[in-house]
């Protein structure tokens, strides 16, 4: 009897795909398809994003200020949307980094199984 | 400030959205094709990878802050556009309830002012006004005499004022422009301080100025220094003249709070011409007095009677059967009053309940298609607070239009009364808009819509949906909603019966007040006031005067006749004690009383009163000799003093108060006269041929009056230039006046009434809509096993009838207790007329019947087949 086999889905952290976004356009300003794209490849696959996911974060990074937007023309000549983080995203990356590295010392300390 | 630029910006950002997301999915697409797959399939992968597009835009507009106002925004123009699809409900919930509010506020406001809030003056609730009173003629005003012994002996009043504007108070008053004739009162120095009104300019009277020295002062109305000066601020201490002579002007008054309310000018009480003040039996004043603190009503009722009975001990003769009556100021002013403003009130609270319970059966009625519509919106996804929303938004869309225009309609009826009511209602210039009326009405009707709107999401919200879907849920809420529906229209019926009853005991006294014989003619007969100034028209040229004017009068083109008499009809009264000669001589103090009229010899033909027995007058008989007068009498005087004897030939003897006593020779009996009141019988009357100072000209013409008026003004002006015509109004112009009271409430009530018939058909109509839908089913299976058009027809009648028939049999019980309370406003019609109270609830049976035609119809047309098949 065939069985199915278990894929285990988790969601990611509230936040992370924010500070992925951020970090992502701290080396480069992109778009938003250019931004999915990156974000697959430097996971190497391992994060399932939907691409449509990221509309919501990025507008509401619009409005905080952590970004900006503005129109380009690709080298596909089509008319894209460029982001590029501003100053306060900067500050923001920075901050949200140190407290994520944190949480995530945190878990490994726990999930670490103890000696003895 | 950055959300403002938002919100104006807000469809740019969607916009940009909504192609950013359209460039994403195009590039998904064009990697994918030239990844080797399809155009087809690259869209549809690249739609699978991007996920649910229309989420994803909502999700990231959310972001916003705007979207819940859009939201609103959205929710908004969703329910005007329901609204505007169904303008018939709309229109008839918003036009129902102007209407309603504007009566209401209009009502409620009058009441409020008048009678429920304190007379604007200083310590208004001991201010008290005294009377004389007579046993034959009732009520009477005080002597001059009289007051001055009462003010003088008082322990009990603070202070006394009297004042009056008996016919003689008509004044002539000119300074650049033409002289025009204005309402005067002659009072004493006190009557502003007794009342605590202190004028706009200037000052008040000075105790000084009571006497005759230093008495040429006038008090201005406001209206008057708006009016006819312009409103001068330099009016103070300039010289106007009045009656031809000159008068220093020392103050102006507030219009509003004076007393009378009418007058145009006050003048010190010494001017009164010596006759009336020196005479005791010459009733002439009104008394104000302020009496004194902690000082009962019945202590100083109590200690004005013993004054009053010392001063029939000390003059017999005059004082003979003078007694006392006492009454508040605020009695006084409104008691004539109240009977009307509560059965007003009474009729517009009903029509607003009504009004109320009609809109509710309206909406309760349009709940059977709205619930089922929030149930499939609900099982949709709709948000239920958005279907709660939407509730609210209607009920205020509904209401408040309704009752912004009624308020704002109110305010304009009450400027109006405002301005054209002084005079004639009391208080009239303090009447406005009542801010806790407009409050409660508007909670009242607002939420009673927003309760009834609201009532169809929120059974959605409490209950679960599949039985909101279900027929079988929906039998047992339609029996309990039939149920409130039903007993809204009873209530409506019954209030509705109650305001046809009494409207129609108003209009049929009105009727009665109408038809009335008064016994002279009224149709185009105008007439006109004119005061000869005493002091340049004594006793002969006034004589001279008048036999010259009205000869002129009369070549005017249209006047057929002119006369002259003292008392204008309907407008005031003067009377006389008398006894009749060769008879035996009464007791002191219970000499018969007759009015007493000074006419021009054509007086009668004039105004088409038969002489009946002798002769009428001539102009030999016209004389101020007091023992050559020849008098004629009345039918109601021969009738009741000379046993329906023929009286000519006979005499009457009168100057019992100041001998010597002079014989007044019969030479004629005149046809009775309702010149006095309306509704009230022909009394003894007694003529005097002669000619008076202030006078009143009756001219009959066959033409309209307004066409001769100016004609009228320039002949006498071409005889005196310093006089002028005042009062130029029709007789019928003078019945409506003195009628206005009745006439108002008459038509005001049927206007109520016409009211509570639109309602009662809407009601009626409603309900049976309500039953027709909740039995359609029924009806259609009736159909389908054999029932005909006339059997459905009768169903439906049947079910009508049960709606109404409590409705009507209560609103007649309760009848019963209402028309005893308004007996007073009826002339000659019971409170329990039987042919109006079987009348009104036919009408409305009627109406109810006319209202359910449509209903019927589309019931009796019912297709089973095509109601079978739906469910």
């Amino acid at each position: 009897m065939a069985s199915a086999k278990y894929k285990p889905q988790r969601e990611l952290f509230p936040g992370v795909l924010e500070l992925m976004i951020l970090q992502t356009l701290q080396r480069n300003q992109m778009h938003g398809y250019a931004l999915v794209q990156c974000l697959k490849e430097r996971s190497a696959e391992l994060l399932q994003i939907e691409e449509g996911s990221l509309y919501p974060v990025l507008q509401k990074m619009l409005r905080e200020g952590s970004v900006e937007a503005e129109w380009q023309i690709s080298p596909a000549k089509r008319r894209v949307r460029t982001y590029r983080i501003t100053v306060a995203g900067k500050k923001r990356l920075k901050m949200e980094m140190q407290s994520y590295r944190q949480m995530l010392q945190g878990i490994s300390l726990v999930l670490t199984p103890q000696k003895g | 400030m950055n959300w403002i630029r938002q919100i104006i910006a807000r469809r740019k950002l969607y916009e940009d959205l909504s192609e950013e997301i359209e460039s994403h999915v195009a590039e998904k697409v064009e990697e994918l094709v030239s990844s080797g797959l399809s155009r087809l399939e690259a869209e549809a992968q690249a739609r699978r990878a991007f996920g649910n597009r229309t989420l994803v835009e909502e999700r990231s507009r959310e972001v916003w802050l705007f979207s819940r106002l859009e939201n609103l925004w959205r929710d908004l123009r969703f329910t005007v556009r329901r609204l505007v699809k169904a303008p018939t409900l709309s229109l008839t919930i918003i036009l129902m309830l102007t209407l309603t509010v504007a009566a209401s506020a209009v009502v409620f406001s009058v009441l409020d002012r008048l009678l429920l809030n304190p007379l604007p003056y200083k310590e208004a609730d001991r201010l008290l006004m005294p009377w004389e009173r007579h046993p034959l003629t009732g009520k009477e005003e005080v002597s001059y005499a009289d007051f001055q012994d009462w003010r003088a002996q008082s322990q009990t009043f603070e202070d006394m004022a009297a004042y009056t504007y008996r016919s003689f108070g008509r004044f002539v008053i000119g300074k650049d422009a033409l002289p025009s004739e204005v309402e005067g009162t002659y009072t004493t120095a006190n009557l502003f301080s007794v009342l605590g009104v202190q004028p706009i300019l200037g000052r008040n009277f000075l105790p000084e100025e009571d006497k005759e020295a230093r008495n040429h002062v006038v008090l201005l109305s406001s209206r008057l220094w708006e009016q006819r000066f312009h409103s001068d601020p330099k009016i103070v201490g300039q010289q106007v003249r009045i009656n031809a002579q000159p008068f220093t002007v020392v103050g102006v008054m507030p219009s509003s709070v004076t007393a009378p309310s009418w007058s145009d000018i006050w003048m010190p009480i010494s001017l009164l011409p010596p006759d009336l003040k020196e005479a005791r039996p010459m009733h002439v004043l009104e008394v104000i007095g302020h009496r004194k603190p902690g000082v009962s009503f019945a202590k100083v009722r109590t200690e004005m009677e013993t004054i009053a009975g010392r001063l029939r001990t000390l003059y017999p003769i005059t004082n003979g059967p003078t007694g006392f009556y006492l009454v508040t100021l605020e009695e006084e002013m409104l008691g004539k009053l109240k009977p009307v403003l509560c059965a007003l009130s009474v009729a517009v609270g009903l029509v607003l309940l009504m009004t109320c319970a009609n809109i509710a059966n309206l909406l309760l009625l349009r709940n059977v298609e709205m619930q089922k519509e929030y149930a499939v919106r609900s099982a949709l996804g709709a948000d239920v607070r958005r279907l709660l929303y939407q509730s609210i938004f209607e009920g205020c869309l509904l209401s408040i239009p309704g009752v912004l225009l009624g308020l704002g309609i109110a305010e304009l009826l009450l400027i109006t009364i405002r301005m054209r009511a002084v005079g004639v209602l009391p208080r009239a210039g303090e009447l406005g808009m009542d801010f806790r009326v407009s409050f409660v009405l508007s909670f009242l009707c607002i939420g009673a819509v927003l309760v009834c709107s609201i009532l169809p999401a929120a059974k959605v919200i409490r209950k679960n949906i599949p039985d909101r879907l279900k027929e079988g849920g929906r039998a047992t809420v339609g029996r309990t909603q039939l149920r409130v529906q039903s007993t809204l229209l009873a209530v409506e019926i019954s209030f509705a019966v109650i305001v046809l009853i009494g409207t129609g005991l108003l209009l049929r006294s009105f009727r009665q007040l109408l038809d009335i014989e008064l016994g002279f003619r009224t149709h185009n007969v105008l007439t006109a006031h004119l005061t000869l100034p005493e002091y340049r028209y004594g006793d002969q040229a006034t004589d001279r005067f008048f036999q010259r004017l009205i000869p002129a009068l009369q070549q005017i083109p249209g006047v057929e006749s002119v006369a002259t008499v003292d008392i204008a009809p309907f407008t005031s009264t003067i009377s006389g004690r008398f006894a009749v000669a060769d008879g035996p001589m009464p007791e002191v103090g219970q000499f018969p009383v007759a009015q007493i009229r000074t006419v021009s010899p054509n007086y009668f033909q004039t105004l088409h009163i038969p002489e009946m027995y002798g002769r009428g007058f001539r102009q030999n008989d016209c004389g101020t000799v007091a023992n050559t007068n020849r008098i004629l009498i009345n039918q109601k005087m021969q009738e009741k003093y000379f046993q329906g004897r023929e009286a000519t030939g006979r005499a009457l003897l009168m100057g019992f108060f100041r001998p010597p006593l002079y014989r007044l020779p019969i030479i004629g009996v005149v046809a009775n006269a309702r010149d006095i009141h309306v509704d009230s019988d022909a009394v003894p009357m007694m003529y005097f041929c002669g000619y008076s100072n202030s006078s009143t000209l009756l001219i009959r013409s066959n033409m309209d009056s307004s066409s001769i008026s100016p004609s009228l003004e320039k002949v006498v002006q071409s005889f005196d230039q310093d006089l002028a015509l005042g009062d130029l109004q029709t007789v019928e112009q003078t019945i409506d006046h003195s009628l206005l009271r009745q006439r108002v409430s008459a038509y005001l009530f049927a206007i109520f009434a016409g009211f509570a018939l639109l309602i009662t058909i809407t009601g009626v109509s409603a309900v049976l809509s309500y039953v027709l839908a909740l039995r359609e089913k029924e009806i259609a299976v009736r159909i389908a096993l054999g029932a005909t058009r006339q059997n459905v027809t009768c169903l439906l009648f049947s079910q009508t009838l049960k709606a109404i028939t409590p409705g009507l049999l209560v609103g007649v019980v309760m009848s019963l207790l209402f028309t005893p309370s308004i007996k007073e406003l009826l002339y000659q019609v019971s409170p329990f007329d039987l042919r109006i109270f079987l009348l009104a609830p036919l009408i409305l049976f009627v109406v109810a019947g006319i209202a359910v035609v449509r209903p019927l119809r589309k019931g009796s047309l019912t297709n089973p087949v095509q109601v079978l098949r739906r469910d």
